[in-house]
C-alpha cells in the first residue's frame, strides 16, 4: 500500500508548552486511520499541521508527497479539512455554503452544479439545498460541514471530532458516510477520544498521548502486542475462604502477574502468558479440582487498550509497547 | 519528496514564470470573486438594501434643499453680499454641505463595515475553514474590502444624481464633484483597509471597533487639532509667515494627508476664486499644501494579509494566536 500521509518527527511547541513531541505517522492511500487519544495529547495539533494551518517547530508532513510547510497551496489541493469546533455563516443558504467553498477551490459554474447535487445527495441533504444553514441540526451541519471538504474532491480527508455532539443516530449515519466515503478511494484520518466508533470503522489507529505515538497499526495488531498484558476472567463454583485460596493458587502460577476477587465472584487474572500457556493453567486448575464454571480473556477492545496505553502512571505496558513495537 | 509543481509541462523559464503569474492572477481574482460574491449574497438579500437607499437619498435631497434655503435667505435679507454671486455661493455652499456630509458618513460606515470582517470569521469559527482552501489571503483580504465597501459606493454612487443640482446654480465645476468624489472614493478605500486591518490584528470584533474607532478619530479629530494647536504656537512676522515656534518653523504636513476633511476643504478650495473660507482654513493649517491626496490603503491592506496566516509570514511564534486545544 503506498503511503500517502507521513509525518517525520512532527513537533509543535507553544511558548513554553510542547503540544506535539515527535509524532511519526504512516497512512496508507484508502486508510481510514484513526487517531486516539484523551484531550490535549496533540490530535488537533497534529491534524491542524497537515490541514497546513499551523507550521511545525520542527520536523515535516507530506501530504500525497508534497511537503506541508513547502507546498502548502497544493497540499490543499488534494486535502479536505473538516475541524472539531467550526461555525456556519449566517444568511447563507446550504446549496450557497457549498457553492462558496467550490468558488474557493476555482471550480467552474457547470461543475459546480453537478457537484452540489451530488455532495447534498451524498450526504443526505438534498431536500435542504434551500434552506439557511443556520437552521440545520448539529447532524445535519455536521454533514454538510463534511460536504464541504469535498467539493474539491480530494484524495486525503483529516476529520477532527466528526462525532463530537452527536446524538447516536447521526453518529451511527455518520460512520456509514464514511465508510461510503472510503468505498470511494479516500483515505480518512479521523481522531476522536470517543473510541467505539473508531473501533468498527478504522482499518488501523495511533494511539497518541502526550504528544506522542504510543501504538501504531491495525487494532488487532495492537491487540496481539497487548498479549502480555490480557486479562482471564474465571468463574468458579467457590465461596469465602476456598475462593480466596483458589485465588492464591492462580496467583501463584508463573505466568500470572495479578489475581482479583471481584464484587461478582469473579476471579480477575492478569496473564502473561500466550495461548498455550492459558490452556496450560486452565488444565492444570481443573486437574487441581477447581470447579470452573467459565474461563475466558476479557474482550480486549479499543477503549481498554486506550485505558492501558494511556493510563498515568503507564504501567509496563508501555516499555512492552516500546520493546516490542 | 517530490516536488510536484502545477505546471509541470512547461520547459523554458520565462513562460513558465509568465505563465505563473498569470495563473496567481487568476486564482487571486477568482478568490476575491468567491468572497465577494458570498458576502453580498448576504447583504443584498431581501429589499432592506434597496430601502435603505431610498431613504438615504430623500436625507440628502432634504438637507441640500435646506442649506440653498438658507444661503438665499442670507442674500436675499442683504447680509451675503454681493446677489450677483448668489447662485454660485448656493452651488458651492450646497456642494460644499453634500461633501462633507458625505464625508462623514464615509469615515463612519466605511470602517464600522470592516472593522468586524476578519474578526467575525475567527469569533463564529469559520476562519480555519477558509484558511484550508487554497485561496490566498489577498484575495480573501480583497473580497473582504471590496464586499463591504460595495455598499458604500453604492450610496455614493446613488448620490451623483443629487450632486448634480450644483450645475444649476454654478459656482462648482465638474472637476471638483470629480475630485470631490474621488477623495471619498480613497477615503472610503483607505478607512476600510484601517478597518480591515484591526479585524486582522485585534481578535474580538468589539475591540477590534474599539481601536478602528480610536483610530479613525486620531486619523481626523485627532491630526486637526494637532495642527490648530501647532498653528496657534507659531510665531508669525508682519506678512503673516510662520518665523518659529516651539515646534519648528515646518508644519507636519504628513498629519494633513490622513485627514479626509482636510482633503475636502482642500477639494472646496479649488472651487473659490480668491480667498474663499476653505482655502484660508486649508492654508492656516497646511501652508505648503498642494493638493492632499488620501492614501493609506496599501499601509494597512499589506499588514492585514499577513496576519490571515500568520504561521506563513512568521514561521515561529506568532501563530500561537491559532492555537487551540490538542
Amino acid at each position: 500500500m503506498t503511503t500517502i500521509v507521513r509525518t517525520d518527527g512532527l513537533v509543535k511547541r507553544y511558548d513554553g508548552t510542547v503540544a506535539v513531541a515527535g509524532i511519526d505517522l504512516e497512512v496508507g492511500a484508502g486508510e481510514i486511520f484513526g487517531l486516539v487519544g484523551p484531550n490535549g495529547a496533540g490530535k488537533t495539533t497534529t491534524l491542524r499541521i497537515l490541514a497546513t494551518l499551523l507550521a511545525p517547530s520542527a520536523g515535516d508532513a507530506e501530504i500525497a508527497g508534497m511537503s506541508v510547510t513547502r507546498n502548502p497551496d497544493q497540499v490543499r489541493r488534494v486535502l479536505g479539512f473538516m475541524p472539531d469546533v467550526f461555525g456556519v455563516y449566517d444568511d447563507m443558504k446550504v446549496w450557497e455554503y457549498l457553492d462558496f467553498f467550490a468558488r474557493c477551490y476555482g471550480i467552474g459554474p457547470a461543475e459546480r452544479r453537478r457537484m452540489i447535487a451530488d455532495l447534498l445527495d451524498l450526504v443526505d441533504l438534498a431536500g435542504k439545498r434551500d434552506a439557511y444553514v443556520q437552521t440545520l441540526s448539529r447532524g445535519m451541519q455536521q454533514r454538510l460541514c463534511l460536504a464541504h471538504a469535498l467539493v474539491h474532491d480530494p484524495q486525503v480527508l483529516l476529520l477532527d471530532e466528526p462525532a463530537s455532539g452527536l446524538d447516536p443516530r447521526a453518529r451511527v449515519e455518520l460512520r456509514e458516510l464514511l465508510r461510503e466515503l472510503r468505498n470511494l478511494g479516500k483515505t480518512i484520518v479521523i481522531s476522536s477520544h470517543i473510541l467505539p466508533e473508531l473501533e468498527e470503522l478504522c482499518t488501523s489507529v495511533a494511539i497518541v498521548d502526550r504528544g506522542q505515538v504510543l501504538a501504531q497499526g491495525t487494532v488487532s495488531d495492537i491487540e496481539r502486542r497487548l498479549r502480555f498484558g490480557s486479562v482471564l476472567r474465571v468463574r468458579l463454583l467457590l465461596e469465602g475462604e476456598d475462593l480466596e485460596r483458589a485465588r492464591a493458587r492462580f496467583a501463584a502460577d508463573p505466568d500470572v502477574a495479578s489475581a482479583t476477587i471481584m464484587e461478582d465472584g469473579t476471579i480477575e487474572v492478569g496473564f502473561r502468558g500466550d495461548d498455550a500457556a492459558s490452556a496450560r493453567l486452565l488444565a492444570d486448575s481443573v486437574a487441581a479440582g477447581l470447579p470452573i464454571i467459565s474461563y475466558a480473556r476479557a474482550a480486549s477492545d479499543l477503549e481498554e487498550l486506550f485505558l492501558q496505553v494511556t493510563a498515568p502512571d503507564r504501567p509496563p505496558l508501555e516499555a512492552a509497547l516500546g520493546v516490542h513495537g | 519528496m517530490t516536488d510536484q509543481p502545477v505546471d509541470t509541462q512547461l520547459t523554458t523559464a520565462a513562460p513558465v514564470s509568465r505563465r505563473r503569474r498569470a495563473i496567481g492572477f487568476g486564482r487571486t481574482a477568482g478568490g476575491i470573486a468567491a468572497i465577494g460574491v458570498k458576502e453580498l449574497r448576504g447583504r443584498m438579500r431581501g429589499r432592506r438594501a434597496f430601502v435603505i437607499v431610498t431613504i438615504y437619498l430623500g436625507l440628502l435631497a432634504g438637507f441640500a434643499w435646506m442649506i440653498g434655503t438658507l444661503i438665499a435667505q442670507g442674500y436675499s435679507s442683504g447680509f451675503g453680499g454681493s446677489s450677483a454671486f448668489a447662485s454660485a455661493a448656493i452651488g458651492q455652499g450646497v456642494f460644499a454641505a453634500l461633501l462633507m456630509l458625505m464625508t462623514l458618513q464615509v469615515v463612519f460606515l466605511a470602517p464600522a463595515a470592516t472593522a468586524g470582517s476578519i474578526s467575525l470569521e475567527r469569533e463564529k469559527q469559520t476562519l480555519d475553514l477558509l484558511a484550508a482552501t487554497p485561496i490566498s489571503s489577498l484575495a480573501i483580504v480583497v473580497g473582504k474590502l471590496l464586499s463591504a465597501l460595495v455598499y458604500l459606493f453604492l450610496l455614493i454612487a446613488a448620490s451623483v444624481p443629487l450632486m448634480a443640482i450644483v450645475f444649476v446654480y454654478g459656482g462648482v465645476g465638474p472637476e471638483d464633484v470629480l475630485r470631490g468624489y474621488i477623495v471619498l472614493v480613497a477615503t472610503a478605500l483607505g478607512l476600510g483597509s484601517f478597518g480591515l486591518f484591526c479585524s486582522s490584528l485585534v481578535k474580538r470584533t468589539t475591540a477590534a471597533t474599539a481601536v478602528t474607532i480610536f483610530g479613525v478619530l486620531a486619523m481626523t479629530i485627532g491630526t486637526a487639532f494637532v495642527l490648530i494647536f501647532w498653528t496657534a504656537m507659531g510665531t508669525f512676522d508682519n506678512n503673516g509667515n510662520r518665523t518659529g515656534g516651539p515646534f519648528g518653523i515646518r508644519s507636519p504636513t504628513l498629519l494633513a494627508y490622513i485627514n479626509p476633511f482636510i482633503a475636502q476643504a482642500d477639494v472646496m478650495c479649488g472651487t473659490e476664486t480668491t480667498f474663499g473660507a476653505w482655502c484660508s482654513a486649508v492654508n492656516s493649517l497646511v501652508p505648503t499644501q498642494n493638493g492632499i491626496i488620501f492614501t493609506e490603503e496599501g499601509a494597512f491592506e499589506g499588514p492585514a494579509v499577513t496576519m490571515l496566516r500568520p504561521h506563513e509570514a512568521d514561521e515561529e511564534g506568532a501563530d500561537t494566536a491559532t492555537r487551540r486545544r490538542g
